[in-house]
């Protein structure tokens, strides 16, 4: 089996086993960090960019994770699965990241997600208007923070249900209750802006 | 349906392709690593705020914490060391000085260092424990520097100086090593087996009491200390003068020493003189050889003053010492925190400056409350007993007495039933009455020995049963009349008066006192004129046991019952108790200022107690009640007056003064009752459960002590 289709438990495992007693990592262990990089890195890239930050500190957040991964390697090499508990942790930086962020500037992230959407061309097929990035960001934007984080981790992150109940630490009923409705509010958003 | 996904063509709608990857893996490695590395940097030279805080917290947290136990266990280590005093209890207001930060400690358990001084206010207490060593109770109005208290390799080095008031002390045995000391000005107090003295630069008086143990109380003069430039005297001579001449005095249980300021003063000057008239050759520095000399001259000036003062002549404790040693009855202390005051061999002392002038104060309170506290009138009657000595008993309803050549019987209600001459010869000097068996036996010091009913008439008298005089009387069992005389020894006598024999020996002694018969041993406990105690058994008719207990005659009435009895010595005033049957001695214990005394002991057997008491020469009177078991000290009163007639009864002492008054004790609740109303000394005292009967030259009262008649 080639070593790129290694789960992330058996990457982990292997990274583990490249630690030094003075908790380095021998030569090698960026090959399986590279594979979690092609694994992760644009969903975490896109979870973080939904959730309003730029791209520099998204991929920021992103290469903290990664960096994180690296320090407490030997803790998270125990966990299995390790796809919910890296999107927990990416969440987590985010919010951290926006603490930063307005310890620094006076940015009101609430301003943000209260940006009406703007006026879009009623025209076309509905799903057309998806394609538009932009306007799926400011869709997903207008959802409460709950709705919001579990539609997007299951749009951007690509978890299943119970990957995402693990990452949220909620109950898989209540990720479906939430995606449904979630879904509920954006259709009825798109239906409205067609009526406009 | 449950956990379904409804509009799954949004869904995948949303679900956009993701682009591709904008960033190689290099390039994004980069940037991890700078983190690390910078990650790496911050740990090494930065700590976030919040840790810093939570760790300045903890640190905060664990210093206070290891302080306040690094106290606890200071404290407990000075406390279980004896290196501290624990303060166990306090009462009103007590003044703290350490660390020259005075205050007021109104608070329980906190630990004293040496170098401290306390003070206790009017009305105010302190009791402080040295852990498992002493306990001492600081009274109102005192006032203590505590000094030392313990050594390096911990032997005990008590060191308290006492600058007024009262220190009472309750110490356990010490070890070898070991100094208790108190010092007061001029005095300087040890537990004994110690001696050591201090200059200091005060005079006071001080005395010292104690009531278990032996406490050493010697001086300490100020002029050795301040005039030794002036004298030439070295530190060393200072020393050796101090040792070899002042006078100590050891103050064994239930006495006391009282040092009084004047007499210290006269002490000094007799010291300095003779120091001044000894030669030019102590003005040198003088070294042992002179001292030699001096001190000779020196113990001249010491005997003379030793002549003068009161300081070795050891007293026994007054009422006011006795009440305050009280206070260091196991009860009174705590145990709560591991002192255990109950081992044998205890100690305790009692310091008192001023002691005298307390002692006076009471006394006269005495009086004072006297009036407050009246006996209970019952009636009383006009009296005439004739001339002469006047000895009574209580029997059944009746009282019976000898009056002079006269028999009375008289009713408690206070009808006469019979007075009555009975003595058949001019100066006929009568016997106490007894009364066995509704028959009254009197004897008399010419030899007659009477017997007569209830009612006053004489059944059968002999003219030659032998001479009863000073404290004898006849005595009757079961079978015979015994009467223990003067010049026919031991007689006995059936109850219809006939002379029964006995052994030669026993007839030829001389008796003086009554002697005391067992009931159920059948012996008849006799004391003779040459110092013997025999106990001679009526149904065997032999001597069972005999012992010489003194070179004196024995002249008290043999006191007790058939567990215990007491003899007690006149000229020594020692008093022996012994078992009757085998004549073992049970305690034993010296009471010279009760010597000589004109009142017989009191015995009763109610609560095994032992009254004595004695007119002293100032007119005043002592009396002390001993618990008969153990001859320790439990009560001593002091009064003003002479006592002229004492009994002890049912839990109740009654005294007789000469002033007229009366007083009745009871000795459980230690209430006093008076009786202020009578003029003229009363002649003799009876108590019953209920009444007191009180005899005077011409009336005779009955009293009620436990309420209205």
């Amino acid at each position: 089996m080639p070593e790129s289709d290694l789960s992330d438990a058996e990457i982990l495992k292997r990274i583990a086993g490249l630690i030094n007693p003075d908790h380095s990592l021998q030569t090698g262990y960026e090959y399986y960090f590279e594979i979690l990089f092609h694994r992760y890195y644009k969903q975490g890239l896109a979870l973080a960019h939904y959730y309003g930050l730029s791209r520099e500190d998204a991929l920021d957040v992103v290469q903290e994770s990664f960096a994180k991964i690296y320090r407490k390697i030997n803790r998270i090499s125990r966990l299995d699965p390790f796809k919910p508990y890296y999107f927990k942790m990416l969440m987590n930086l985010v919010h951290d990241k926006y603490r930063e962020i307005n310890k620094h500037k006076t940015v009101d992230f609430d301003a943000v997600l209260e940006t009406p959407v703007e006026s879009i061309n009623n025209t076309g097929n509905i799903f057309e208007k998806l394609q538009n990035e932009d306007y799926i960001n400011r869709l997903i934007l207008r959802l409460t923070p709950k709705l919001r984080q579990v539609l997007l981790l299951k749009i951007k992150c690509n978890l299943e249900p119970p990957e995402i109940a693990e990452a949220a630490g909620i109950q898989i009923r209540q990720v479906y209750n939430r995606l449904n409705k979630a879904l509920d509010l954006i259709q009825k958003m798109m239906e409205n802006d067609v009526e406009k | 349906m449950k956990n379904k996904i409804k509009n799954k063509a949004l869904l995948e709608a949303l679900e956009q392709k993701m682009s591709e990857e904008d960033i190689t893996f290099g390039e994004f490695w980069k940037g991890v690593e700078e983190k690390l590395q910078q990650n790496s940097l911050e740990k090494k030279t930065a700590i976030g705020w919040p840790f810093i805080m939570t760790a300045t917290a903890t640190a905060v947290v664990i210093i206070l914490a290891g302080v306040f136990f690094f106290q606890i266990l200071l404290q407990l280590n000075l406390l279980n060391s004896g290196r501290g005093l624990l303060i166990t209890q306090t009462k009103g207001s007590v003044e703290i000085v350490q660390n020259n930060k005075t205050r007021l400690l109104p608070l329980e358990y906190r630990v004293i260092h040496p170098d401290t001084s306390i003070k206790t206010g009017g009305g105010s207490e302190i009791e402080l424990q040295i852990i498992g060593r002493a306990f001492l109770k600081l009274l109102p109005g005192s006032s203590i520097t505590v000094e030392r208290l313990i050594t390096n390799n911990l032997r005990m080095d008590v060191n308290i100086e006492l600058k007024s008031g009262s220190i009472l002390v309750h110490a356990l045995p010490l070890r070898q090593g070991d100094r208790f000391i108190i010092t007061t000005p001029g005095t300087t107090t040890a537990i004994a087996g110690t001696s050591y003295l201090v200059g200091l630069n005060q005079f006071g008086d001080t005395r010292v009491a104690v009531s278990e143990g032996k406490v050493k109380t010697g001086l300490t003069l100020n002029w050795f200390g301040q005039d030794r430039e002036k004298m030439k005297l070295n530190p060393e001579a200072l020393f050796f003068l101090q040792e070899a001449i002042l006078p100590s005095v050891l103050v064994t249980e239930g006495r006391k020493s009282v040092i009084t300021h004047e007499s210290l003063l006269r002490l000094n000057s007799y010291l300095e003189m003779e120091i001044r008239n000894s030669g030019t050759e102590v003005k040198q520095p003088v070294g042992r050889k002179n001292l030699v000399e001096i001190k000779g001259s020196l113990l001249t000036a010491i005997k003379k003053w030793e002549s003068e003062s009161a300081f070795t002549k050891s007293q026994l404790n007054g009422l006011d010492e006795t009440k305050e040693l009280a206070t260091l009855s196991n009860k009174t202390i705590l145990s709560s925190i591991g002192f255990n005051p109950l081992l044998s061999g205890t100690v305790a002392a009692l310091l008192n400056q001023d002691g005298l002038q307390n002692k006076e104060m009471k006394t006269n309170k005495q009086d004072d409350d006297s009036k407050s506290r009246q006996l209970a009138l019952a009636w009383v009657k006009e009296f005439k007993p004739g001339v002469g000595s006047f000895k009574s008993i209580l029997a059944d309803d009746l009282i019976v007495a000898t009056a002079g050549d006269h028999l009375l019987v008289l009713k408690k209600d206070g009808i006469e039933v019979c007075n009555q001459k009975i003595a058949q010869n001019e100066n006929e000097v009568l016997t106490a009455p007894y009364v066995n068996n509704n028959v009254i036996y009197v004897g008399s010091d010419q030899g007659y020995l009477y017997a007569f009913s209830l009612n006053g008439n004489l059944l059968w008298k002999q003219s030659e049963a032998g001479q009863a005089k000073f404290n004898t009387c006849p005595v009757a069992e079961r079978d015979y009349v015994i009467l223990a005389s003067q010049d026919k020894g031991l007689q006995l006598f059936t109850h219809q008066g006939k002379p029964v024999g006995i052994r030669d020996s026993m007839s030829q002694k001389a008796f003086y006192i009554r002697p005391l018969i067992t009931q159920i041993t059948r012996n008849v406990i006799l004391g003779s004129e040459d110092g013997f105690l025999t106990a001679y058994n009526l149904e065997e008719k032999r001597i069972v046991w005999q012992r010489k207990v003194s070179e004196e005659r024995i002249l008290y009435p043999i006191v007790g019952n058939d567990s215990i009895a007491f003899i007690f010595l006149r000229n020594s005033g020692r008093i022996i108790a012994f078992r009757p049957a085998t004549g073992e001695t049970v305690w034993e214990h010296e009471f010279a200022a009760l010597s000589r005394t004109t009142f017989s002991p009191v015995f009763s057997g109610d609560n095994n107690r032992l009254l004595i008491a004695k007119v002293l020469e100032n007119k005043a009177s002592q009396a002390v009640l001993l618990d008969a078991l153990s001859g320790k000290s439990l009560e001593l009163w002091e009064f003003p007056n002479n006592i002229t007639c004492i009994d002890l009864a049912y839990s109740h002492a009654a005294f007789g003064f000469e002033n007229g008054k009366v007083l009745l004790v009871n000795l459980e609740t230690k209430k006093e009752q008076w009786f202020t109303d009578i003029n003229g000394p009363s002649k003799t005292i009876l108590l019953d459960q209920e009444y007191l009967y009180l005899f005077t030259d011409q009336k005779w009262f009955k009293l009620s002590y436990k309420g209205n008649p």
